[in-house]
């Protein structure tokens, strides 16, 4: 089951059009009739656990596997049918990528021009470009085996620019690198989108997909099981063990936050999901904002001394997690 | 970024109409320790060798030994050490993640191949540069045919060209069949390079004295050196190409040309042009034609464009072309025919015996149906992924067979290999074996043919099935050429 969020209504035209994809390895079926479209810009979040089938779905839109069954075609050209046009169309940034010996970053990204068809002036000015715009000119003779995790990153996500591809494909590309170079990583995706390009990225650090993303897609089991904005996955309610919808809230109370934890264990509809220090969070069944209003009032008259009363909005991972519990059933 | 920032370097090292794959491994090769060290360990070499020389001279001492020398410290890292380094060429690339990224620029998977090919051997070319001023030097001092020696630098050179080929193909094998084939070389190398060291310390002949190719045959060598070069790379690119690249049909093609260079030959040449020929392209085309029989279908629709736009010739050409076994039947009876032909060539030169007549025909038609024999039995095996290997055990198992009807069976009496009939490769050994039995040949032409003909209908059966899906797609494709040359 697919839940669509996305309205079509006002988005650009379709850039990748997926059609029933299907992808068996021997015994395993790692992509199962996945569905989705991409519209022109925008940046879509690809979010599934390890297996779940995403790096097969993006190989096969790089033109590096080829599906079972299904069609997918990047502006209207075929994967299958003309792998060579696609791959005029596309960057493709791989979850881990092997160093050259005996090379610079500069050689690396000059031996990619060059294969691209980039001559002499052209070649060195895409090459100046491409490191600006990367912040690789500092490391341009360093050889490539001395680089960090994250400045091999930004060396790869540099080559995926150089033939300046329409739509990027990005596979865990935030994966492994510290706190300074994934928030450079999210400023570069955001100067991406800013200049329009569409962009197509896999990871598992859901929050930073949230930030940066128009549109997610959740694959499990190989099946797109969510495909809409963040928001409105956040702005939604959890769902508890048994699939009932809850609000989760954060309560401060004046002395031993025992009063509040008894209070909510006493009273039906509240139950106690962490206990701290000076408050808990809890989770309230009901509906909308009007029953939690009523519930605080309940609260408050009964005595509890409650000086802090703050709804917590969702997590991407927890609305993930709801995700996968609503497929299951 | 900040504005301490080095300058981005402006290299202009190798020009730009070099293959950008040659740039890039000959930027890493120059630089690489392997092949810095055996540089400067040739050299080393070289001056001390000169230098014995030297003093060999101004003592009257016998200088043979150092010829042999010299040319063992020549042939080892032309002809070992740096062709092994094709041996990482592929699998490098495969292991470090990073093939997948130079298959999505503009680069064919031949292409690819070909850089590395070119760089390892301009390094090798290099390496025998640096040696020439020692090898004239020689001549200096004495004794030494300096053309002759030129000559022989020049096959070990063009040897290591082919060598180099080879193992760029092999490196996209298996480490095991690699270290395994390694060991298998370098004993044979060590041990015909040491006699010849020795043979030359103690007065024997060598390369300088006896010349290391008849020159007769040079052209023919330098052809075939060249073939087995293209097919060796050609192996590595489909090894490396997306399915989306028919490289089925270019080695296919090769084998067609070939076969048709040998008809020629068959029929202005006679006996011993034909049979020189075969002799160098027998390799090359058994192992297409097995490598053919055992490919699985490919039922790509772009594969089929460039068929279906020559219209019915190109689609006919496809039934002997497109991958996968059901092709590889019409094309390897294609290409029996076609040696067929070349041998009645042969025949009007010298005419085959009426006795042998039957024997001679019952060998052609076994030959085919061992060819085709182990695809029936391989469909029982439809998850076995290395189909080749499995074709070949097939093959042995029927090897097997003859070799146990040959240990109880009578030399003289061809009648206890009666039973060989239905395993067409059993059959064809025995027919070999016993060339001048016509009743044997009359046998198998008889039972042999009959089974051969059950076992045709049974793949001529399935076949249809896969010449339907050919017919869809390539229907698919002139649809799909009608509506780009309309766009």
């Amino acid at each position: 089951m697919t839940d669509t969020v996305t309205s079509t209504a006002t988005l650009p035209e379709k850039l990748v059009e997926v059609r029933d994809l299907n992808r068996v390895f021997d015994k395993v079926h790692a992509v199962q009739e996945a569905s989705f479209d991409i519209h022109r810009g925008q940046v879509v979040g690809f979010i599934g656990a390890n297996g779940a089938g995403k790096t097969t779905t993006m190989r096969i839109m790089a033109t590096l596997d080829e599906p079972t069954t299904g069609t997918v075609s990047i502006a209207g050209e075929d994967v299958m049918q003309h792998p060579e046009r696609v791959r005029r169309l596309i960057g493709w940034m791989p979850d881990s990528f092997g160093t050259y010996a005996n090379m610079t970053v500069f050689e690396y990204l000059d031996f990619f021009a060059r294969a691209y068809g980039f001559n002499n002036i052209a070649r060195r000015e895409r090459v100046h470009e491409v490191m600006e715009f990367s912040d690789l000119t500092p490391l341009a003779d360093r050889p490539m085996g001395k680089l960090s995790k994250g400045m091999g990153q930004r060396l790869c996500f540099g080559r995926m620019l150089i033939p300046d591809p329409e739509f990027m494909i990005l596979d865990e590309p935030a994966a492994g690198l510290d706190p300074k170079a994934r928030i450079e990583f999210k400023n570069l995706v955001r100067l991406l989108a800013q200049r329009g390009k569409t962009l197509f990225i896999s990871s598992h650090i859901l929050s930073e997909l949230g930030e940066m993303c128009d549109t997610l897609l959740f694959i499990d089991g190989g099946k797109i099981v969510y495909h809409g904005g963040a928001e409105a996955l956040t702005r939604g309610n959890a769902t508890n063990a048994s699939g009932q919808a809850h609000m989760v809230v954060s309560v401060s109370v004046t002395g031993p936050s025992d009063t509040l934890t008894q209070w909510a264990t006493m009273n039906p509809g509240w139950s106690v999901l962490e206990q701290k220090r000076d408050g808990a969070r809890l989770a309230f069944e009901g509906e909308n904002a009007a029953d939690l209003a009523a519930g605080l009032r309940k609260m408050i008259l009964d005595g509890v001394p409650v000086i802090e009363f703050r709804r917590e909005e969702r997590k991407l991972e927890d609305a993930f997690v709801d995700m996968l519990k609503k497929v299951s059933q | 970024m900040s504005a301490a920032a080095p300058a981005i370097p402006v290299t202009n090292d190798f020009a730009d109409w070099l293959s950008p794959i040659l740039v890039k491994e000959l930027r890493q090769g120059l630089q690489a320790r392997t092949f810095v060290s055996m540089f400067i360990v040739v050299q080393v070499v070289m001056i001390l060798l000169v230098g014995f020389h030297l003093l060999s001279l101004s003592t009257n001492a016998g200088t043979s030994g150092f010829d042999g020398f010299f040319w063992f410290f020549v042939g080892f890292p032309l002809l070992i050490l740096m062709p092994a380094r094709g041996l990482a060429a592929v699998s490098e690339e495969m292991r470090a993640n990073t093939l997948d990224l130079v298959r999505l620029t503009r680069l064919t998977a031949f292409r690819i191949i070909l850089g590395k090919w070119i760089a390892l051997v301009s390094q090798s070319g290099l390496l025998v540069a640096a040696i020439l001023p020692y090898a004239v030097l020689r001549y200096f001092f004495g004794r030494v045919d300096v053309v002759l020696e030129l000559q022989t630098l020049g096959w070990m050179l063009a040897a290591s060209f082919v060598i180099t080929a080879g193992a760029i193909a092999l490196s996209t094998a298996h480490l095991v069949l690699r270290v395994l084939i390694l060991l298998a070389a370098l004993p044979s190398f060590l041990t015909f390079s040491f006699t010849f060291a020795l043979s030359r310390a103690f007065g024997g002949g060598g390369y300088s004295s006896v010349g290391f190719v008849p020159v007769d045959d040079w052209w023919l060598i330098l052809i075939a050196m060249a073939v087995y070069v293209v097919m060796f790379l050609e192996y590595a690119a489909s090894k490396i190409a997306p399915q989306s690249e028919n490289h089925s049909a270019r080695k296919r093609s090769a084998v067609l040309l070939f076969s048709i260079v040998l008809v020629a030959a068959g029929w202005l040449g006679g006996p011993p042009w034909y049979f020189s020929i075969a002799l160098w392209m027998a390799p090359i085309i058994n192992w297409v034609i097995v490598e053919a029989l055992t490919e699985k279908p490919v039922l790509l629709p772009s594969l089929f464009m460039p068929f279906a736009r020559r219209g019915i010739i190109g689609r006919l050409a496809g039934r002997f072309l497109y991958p996968g076994w059901a092709t590889a039947i019409m094309f390897t009876a294609l290409v029996e025919g076609l040696l067929f032909l070349g041998v009645c060539g042969v025949a009007k030169f010298d005419p085959i015996p009426e006795s042998s007549k039957l024997a001679f025909y019952a060998v052609w038609v076994l030959v085919f149906l061992a060819l085709v024999a182990p695809l029936p039995i391989m469909f029982l095996f439809k998850r076995v992924e290395k189909r080749f290997w499995l074709y070949l055990l097939i093959q042995l198992v029927f090897v097997l067979l003859f070799a146990a009807a040959s240990t109880v069976a009578d030399r003289d009496s061809p009648s206890a290999f009666y039973w060989l009939a239905p395993f067409p490769a059993s059959a064809l050994l025995a027919m070999l074996s016993h060339a001048d039995h016509a009743e044997l040949a009359a046998f198998y032409l008889t039972t042999t043919s009959v089974v051969g003909g059950v076992l045709l209908l049974f793949l001529a059966f399935i076949m249809r099935r896969e010449f339907h899906a050919y017919s869809m797609l390539e229907k698919s494709a002139a649809a799909g050429i009608k509506k780009d040359s309309q766009a």
